[in-house]
């Protein structure tokens, strides 16, 4: 910003850096503590600890729980709150990823049509099959998985459409996905016509989002997935800076374009549809948390990508821990809440925008 | 045998049934500043597009340092040659050290990152924006940005291989000081030992600055070589649709050019007065 700093503009931005990173990993741990301590039973700090020492085999200093509090918090609790980390984590990297191949800040995952597809197979497998294959234990198996192939099969489909003889064209593939999701909207619309009354409030239930199937397996299948979605991203954080100056411009400087984009949508794809596929449709995280995350730390995404990371599971936990808690016993739908939350919160930012502009 | 970096022969390209190039030879070897000149529509930005690697072309041949362009990787390219584009759309509020950094990706980790920055913007004169915003520089600021990353670009690659610099219009948004500096930038990396091709439409600033010239009229290439056998008045006439007096410049002795008025078919022609 002035003089000065010409001369020596790396240790101010190094000590950013590391205020950042530390910044965000207390607001995750802070996220975990609230996440798993508030509910119908309170787990205090200090009984988190006392069950952590358990676990390790410290058993001197584990003398703040209660059985019943360590039940709680390993099977119902700390999924609950790992799935919310590892969702939230997955859509901010994804919208992050999305803004980069579209070289617009308002893109979302949404875009390629990937919650689309996951919405209509969902409501199909609740719609079409025998109430045996979506109810119970197997249920807990079809839903997401036919969700999960609905999200990958549609995102290819509009892949597909969207590209060229090369590769991807960034403005077909948005006309495709604009399409796409007309058409799988129409489709849900469809078959919400024809189910029934039980039918109608699971496919409702399903699209509003929710945290609530939170299981160890769960979180297994998520961590893979977002794992993959963020080594990904993290790998190319540089080509995603180069992506941004346009094709050309990113080509020029060594970029395999059409290569990078096509991996970037199917990725999305996996990632995205994995998360929806448990937890239905949770709006707003992907694009509210990269906009968040560059007002703080600029649009290079080698700092882009961890933040996001950071801030996105942090508020996905926030919200769902405040979802669970309002109206309880109840709970609101976690999707109606980060949409509550982050609509405003994005139309603030716009109207922001254009005053600066 | 030493090869030319760039080495275009016959180059045709075809969109529909417009013929946009038509057999068009352009060659720049190292250490030369080559200009491409022409009217609006006569296909500079094609030919570029083709040289580069991003347009396919139907006829001819594209080599670089003896070998067909399309053989290189952009990632090996992107080591050797910088370019240039008329304008760099970028929408999101990085830094201008970073902007200029971008230019330094290819090379993967460069030792020397900061000064080579910091090198780039001085030769620009465009230190003192460092820090600032990109999104929030004027077009003319964000031009000598640009220029600043393609420099850091090769001057972080291998000297001893062939390198290009390829500028589209590079003096567009300048006014005539920073236009005079960035070529004259253009020709210390021509110094260097790169080749260094540029799309110009300012005839006098092409003419003081070039080895040679590549004119391109329709498609054609109507005259090639260096700037006082190409600039004659029969050429600005036919080409350009101007009537112009070329004489010697005052300076340097190459072609001046000085309009008299435009020979544009159609337009009244106004009297002189």
């Amino acid at each position: 910003m002035n003089a000065a700093r010409v001369q020596a503009p790396s240790p101010p931005i190094r000590s950013r850096d590391q205020t950042t990173r530390v910044a965000s990993g207390l607001l995750c741990v802070v996220a975990l503590v609230l996440g798993t301590g508030i509910g119908a039973l309170a787990i205090p700090p200090e009984a988190l600890l006392s069950i952590v020492a358990e676990a390790l085999g410290l058993d001197a200093l584990a003398t703040a729980h209660t059985p019943t509090q360590a039940t709680v918090l390993w099977s119902i609790r700390l999924p609950r709150v790992c799935l919310g980390l590892l969702i939230g984590a997955a859509l901010s990297v994804a919208g992050v990823q999305m803004q980069a191949l579209f070289r617009n800040p308002l893109a979302s995952p949404q875009l390629i049509g990937v919650s689309g597809g996951a919405a209509l197979a969902a409501a199909s497998v609740i719609a079409l099959l025998p109430a045996t294959f979506t109810s119970g234990s197997l249920g807990a198996f079809v839903l997401p998985a036919g969700a999960f192939i609905g999200a990958v099969v549609v995102s290819l489909v509009t892949l597909r459409i969207g590209s060229r003889a090369g590769g991807p064209d960034v403005v077909s593939l948005l006309l495709a996905g604009v399409a796409i999701n007309a058409l799988t909207g129409a489709g849900l619309g469809l078959l919400v016509f024809i189910a029934d009354d039980a039918q109608l409030r699971s496919i409702t239930f399903w699209s509003l989002g929710s945290l609530s199937s939170a299981t160890w397996p769960t979180v297994a299948a998520l961590a893979v997935a977002t794992g993959g979605l963020i080594a990904f991203a993290w790998r190319h954080h540089s080509a995603y800076d180069l992506l941004l100056l346009g094709t050309e411009d990113a080509r020029h400087l060594g970029v395999d374009v059409e290569t990078l984009q096509t991996r970037m949508v199917l990725v999305t794809a996996v990632a995205v549809g994995a998360a929806v596929a448990f937890t239905g449709i949770i709006g707003f995280v992907g694009l509210v948390v990269p906009h968040l995350c560059r007002l703080w730390a600029g649009p290079a995404h080698h700092r882009l990508i961890p933040l996001s990371t950071m801030v996105g599971g942090a508020l996905l936990v926030f919200a769902d821990t405040t979802a669970r808690t309002v109206v309880a016993p109840a709970e609101l739908p976690l999707g109606v809440l980060t949409t509550l939350l982050g609509a405003p919160f994005f139309l603030l930012l716009l109207a922001r925008a254009r005053r600066f502009a | 045998m030493r090869h030319a970096v760039i080495d275009a022969r016959a180059l045709t390209v075809r969109r529909g049934s417009r013929t946009l190039l038509d057999g068009v030879d352009l060659t720049v070897d190292r250490g030369e500043k080559v200009a491409v000149i022409g009217p609006n529509g006569a296909g500079k930005t094609t030919l570029l597009r083709c040289l580069t690697g991003t347009w396919s072309h139907d006829a001819g041949s594209v080599r670089w340092d003896g070998q067909p362009l399309s053989s290189y990787a952009p990632h090996t390219l992107a080591r050797q040659r910088a370019v240039m584009a008329q304008r760099t759309h970028l929408d999101f509020d990085f830094a201008v050290h970073e902007v200029v950094a971008m230019g330094l990706s290819p090379h993967g980790r460069v030792p020397n990152a900061r000064q080579l920055i910091h090198a780039s913007l001085a030769e620009v004169g465009a230190l003192d924006l460092h820090d600032r915003t990109w999104t929030r520089l004027s077009g003319g600021e964000q031009q000598r940005v640009a220029l600043a990353r393609s420099l850091a670009q090769l001057r972080a690659g291998d000297p001893d291989r062939p390198r290009a610099l390829i500028l589209d219009e590079p003096t567009n948004h300048l006014d005539p000081a920073w236009q005079l500096q960035a070529l004259a930038v253009a020709a210390t990396m021509a110094h260097e030992g790169v080749a260094v091709l540029a799309i110009l439409h300012d005839l006098a600033l092409a003419s003081a600055w070039a080895d040679r010239m590549v004119v391109l009229h329709q498609g054609h290439r109507i005259a090639a070589g260096p700037p006082d056998t190409v600039l004659t008045p029969a050429l600005l006439a036919r080409v350009f649709r101007i009537e112009a007096a070329v004489v010697p410049h005052p300076h340097h002795g190459r072609p001046w050019i000085v309009p008299v008025h435009p020979l544009l078919d159609g337009a009244a022609a106004h009297p002189r007065s």
